[in-house]
């Protein structure tokens, strides 16, 4: 808590708040970044041999096989997702698994799961992005303030 | 599955160029010589490129007024991989003036090449099919969806 906010407590108040602090569980975020270091890294190299497999089986270049490799990875966490084998590699990866794009596709498919029972128009079609739908957005924007950085740079910074 | 099946049929040569080095280990040329075509301006533009640091593997191939460049860059100077492109795209045109010069730096493109300079290397191909395959290649390479 900011010292700002503790000041404004009541004695009572910051009583509770050290006797709390001392008794919370504390996280491990040395093995939590390891664990989403490593199960990040292995989505990633699942994600590099589907490349290559699209450019030595099929016509595709490094630069065009970026697409269905994305697609054929955000399918396939679709199906672990509906299969309840994603959330068991989330529970244990945290960021690792969230991260990478098969990430969005198991946040389009965990709402559609929770949302079923309320009915597939009202309830699977408006609440499938629910989540997702931040993705695309953010991922958007992020992507425009990007590509506006780098045109600046490349454009007046010489780079 | 998918991703062990991807890597189970790769041939050597595409093995070594994953790697990285070594490639034209069997072949120090990186082009295709020995073909009833004359390999000359090929073999200059890869001992051209062999020469700069920027540059990993390389294999080229010609036929008419076609020539053909492949190569690699190296992982960590990927990041300028645009700039060392189009750097190395107007240093070929500027070598080889009357030449429809076509380079590239994809992985694809380089299998690719390095087939067709088998092919040619053992004399399966006509001039009329490395005409057509490097038209292929070509239209391989401008692809962007």
């Amino acid at each position: 808590m900011a010292n700002e906010k503790r000041k404004k407590l009541t004695p009572v108040q910051q009583e509770y708040h050290l006797f709390e602090k001392e008794r919370e569980t504390k996280r491990p975020i040395v093995r939590n970044c390891v664990c989403a270091f490593l199960v990040g890294g292995i989505i990633c190299v699942i994600g590099q041999a589907i490349s290559y497999f699209y450019m030595y089986f099929f016509d595709f270049t490094e630069q065009t096989a970026g697409n269905p490799t994305v697609a054929t990875m955000v399918f396939l966490s679709m199906i672990l997702t509906g299969l309840g084998v994603y959330d068991r590699i989330a529970q244990f990866a945290g960021a690792g698994s969230a991260v990478p794009v098969t990430g969005f596709g198991n946040a389009v498919i965990s709402a559609a799961i929770e949302h079923r029972t309320e009915g597939f128009v009202l309830g699977v079609g408006s609440n499938m992005f629910k989540l997702a739908g931040s993705v695309i957005l953010f991922g958007t924007f992020a992507a425009f303030v990007i590509a506006l950085v780098k045109t600046i740079a490349t454009q007046w910074g010489g780079l | 599955m998918i991703a062990v099946g991807g890597c189970a049929k790769e041939e050597t040569e595409q093995k070594q160029s994953l790697q990285g080095a070594n490639l034209l280990r069997t072949q120090t040329s990186g082009t295709a010589k020995h073909a009833e075509l004359n390999q000359g301006p090929a073999e200059r533009a890869a001992s051209y490129l062999r020469g700069r640091d920027d540059v990993r593997d390389v294999v080229a191939v010609n036929s008419g007024d076609r020539l053909l460049i492949a190569y690699q860059i190296p992982h960590m100077k990927r990041w300028s991989r645009k700039q060392i492109e189009k750097d190395i795209d107007q240093k070929l045109r500027d070598l080889f003036p009357g030449y429809d010069v076509v380079s590239s730096s994809d992985l694809k493109i380089f299998w690719k090449t390095k087939e067709l300079k088998a092919n040619m290397d053992n004399r399966r191909w006509d001039e009329r099919k490395v005409n057509r395959e490097i038209r292929r290649i070509e239209k391989l390479s401008k692809e962007q969806t």
